[in-house]
């Protein structure tokens, strides 16, 4: 979870104990993902009962997190409402609490984080006054980027995934000639996309918070502006895309090549090019050092044990271990911190011989570099289709490997 | 009643109300294709169909119901949805030029178009 939604899921939930006896209360939570894992983290760590996890993918009921049954969301009618409260962190709260009610729950539901600033499921008078007032004020942020970048088509990366920034700007320049656009800029959510950006192009790149990047996108779509271009596989709501999932079976980078961009199947991506030497390589044994990366915003982590095995996998073969950390990020246990900018990264795996780390967006940033490359899956599927996330995520040229315990 | 109201009285009706834009770039004809598909034929699911193109085979199964909409009625219901995410029983369907969409996988050979149409309900 990005840092400054774990803030706002740590200050709704102290505004929520000052008003609820939280520990009177049975506690579910909505949606199994790693936000909800975190936010599971979190209130156990302030000493709360968690009853269980919904979630509506049937591939996940059974399965468990710290304990904690992931169950199918009709098992909350089994609780007394006034004494149940379903807490909720994933961008889908509006859709579940519509579910919520359906089933016949009257308990409270409560959304911890605003992941989702575009939806709220009411057509009211106050609705649609507050939601005018936002379209107003993204359009003062369009007329502020027009200001700054004038006469450059606008490109809106919505989501900070390094992983959709990547597949962005390596079929963006087709896109822009298909169109005959030669000025553009960037917009993006956080720094780590600009330095993902970065790599590919020198256009400018605009950093916005995600509220303001919101607001900005949902102005564009508003005004109908033809001098922009939302480059996103599922956002915002317009986006719909991921709804072929459920029929076929198509792999990321193929949603983005054709299903984004409108591009040939057959068009090759472009490769990054802005890469620079770390400065420290001479710190990595070549060839006899492993980069692991198991940290990762958006994916459920894996066991500890699976890491612990790793780490003892390469010390017995006398490898230097690193561990690819950022911010506050620990390295693992008998590993050694490294902390490469972006667009160093390739030049630390190139040199160490060998990396393995959780699929993220940090292993798309790596695809081209010539090492062993090995990605790792939890065993989930992806969103709420029949497909596992290897199906959807995986990376040519990379080994490829599902971790099912 | 407004078409506000409208569409929030039908959004407790139907199970899902689609509006279609027939346009180019794989949406031609897309309203009359739609309600002839074998994905309108065999779903389940209650829908509206919501369009200023003719149908010609308006309210042939108990599935879904088509209502023609002037010019001025589209914009206004197109205004709100690009507003906001007011429903997610709630879709509209086009080419647009803005974002990505599921035409460009019929396009780009990956899709059919009844295969696009399942999606779309499922």
């Amino acid at each position: 979870m990005e840092l400054q939604y774990y803030r706002e899921m740590q200050k709704s939930l102290e505004e929520m104990e000052s008003g609820t006896n939280l520990a009177q209360k049975r506690i579910y939570l909505f949606g199994h993902c790693n936000a909800t894992e975190e936010l599971a983290d979190l209130l156990m760590e302030k000493g709360y009962g968690v009853t269980a996890i919904l979630d509506n993918s049937e591939a996940k009921h059974g399965m468990e997190y710290r304990r904690l049954p992931i169950v199918a969301p009709h098992t909350i009618l089994r609780e007394p409402a006034e004494q149940t409260i379903v807490c909720i962190v994933t961008r889908f709260y509006e859709a579940m609490y519509a579910q919520l009610r359906a089933l016949g729950f009257t308990g409270e539901v409560r959304k911890l984080v605003d992941y989702n600033t575009y939806a709220e499921y009411s057509l009211s008078r106050e609705t649609l006054e507050r939601k005018k007032t936002r379209v107003e004020h993204g359009r003062v942020l369009i007329d502020c980027l027009e200001k700054k970048y004038p006469g450059h088509f606008r490109v809106f990366c919505p989501f900070a995934a390094l992983g959709d920034v990547y597949f962005c700007m390596s079929y963006l320049p087709y896109f822009l000639e298909k169109r005959g656009i030669s000025k553009y800029m960037v917009c993006v959510p956080s720094g780590s996309c600009v330095k993902v950006a970065e790599l590919f192009d020198e256009c400018p790149v605009e950093v916005m918070q995600q509220r303001e990047l919101d607001a900005a996108i949902q102005a564009e779509l508003y005004i109908q502006d033809e001098n922009a271009f939302i480059a996103h596989q599922d956002r915002p709501y317009v986006v719909n895309l991921s709804r072929a999932l459920y029929h076929k079976r198509i792999p990321l980078e193929k949603v983005y090549r054709c299903g984004v961009f409108g591009l040939s199947d057959r068009t090759e991506p472009n490769p990054p090019m802005h890469w620079k030497p770390y400065p420290d390589l001479n710190r990595i044994e070549k060839n006899r050092a492993v980069i692991l990366s198991p940290y990762a915003k958006s994916v459920t982590a894996l066991p500890a044990a699976i890491w612990q095995d790793i780490v003892a996998h390469f010390r017995t073969k006398g490898y230097q271990i690193f561990t690819n950390v950022t911010g506050a990020e620990q390295p693992l246990e008998g590993t050694m911190p490294v902390s490469p900018q972006i667009c160093e990264m390739r030049s630390v795996v190139e040199q160490a011989g060998t990396f393995i780390g959780i699929r993220s967006g940090i292993c798309d940033v790596i695809r081209t570099a010539e090492c062993r490359k090995i990605a790792l899956y939890p065993d989930y599927n992806y969103c709420d289709t029949k497909w596992k996330s290897i199906d959807i995520y995986a990376i040519e040229g990379f080994e490829n490997i599902v971790v099912t315990r | 009643m407004t078409i506000i109201e409208s569409i929030d009285r039908c959004l407790k009706t139907f199970d899902m109300i689609l509006m279609l834009m027939d346009g180019d770039g794989g949406t031609e004809n897309l309203t009359e294709d739609f309600c002839c598909s074998v994905a309108m034929k065999t779903t389940s699911k209650k829908v509206l169909i919501l369009s200023t193109s003719g149908c010609l085979h308006p309210n042939d199964t108990d599935h879904y119901e088509y209502w023609k909409l002037t010019d001025e009625e589209q914009k206004r219901i197109q205004e709100l949805y690009m507003m906001y995410d007011f429903s997610d029983h709630f879709h509209m369907i086009s080419n647009d030029s803005k974002y990505g969409g599921l035409f460009n996988y019929v396009n780009a050979g990956i899709m059919t178009r009844e295969e696009v149409f399942q999606a779309l309900l499922n």
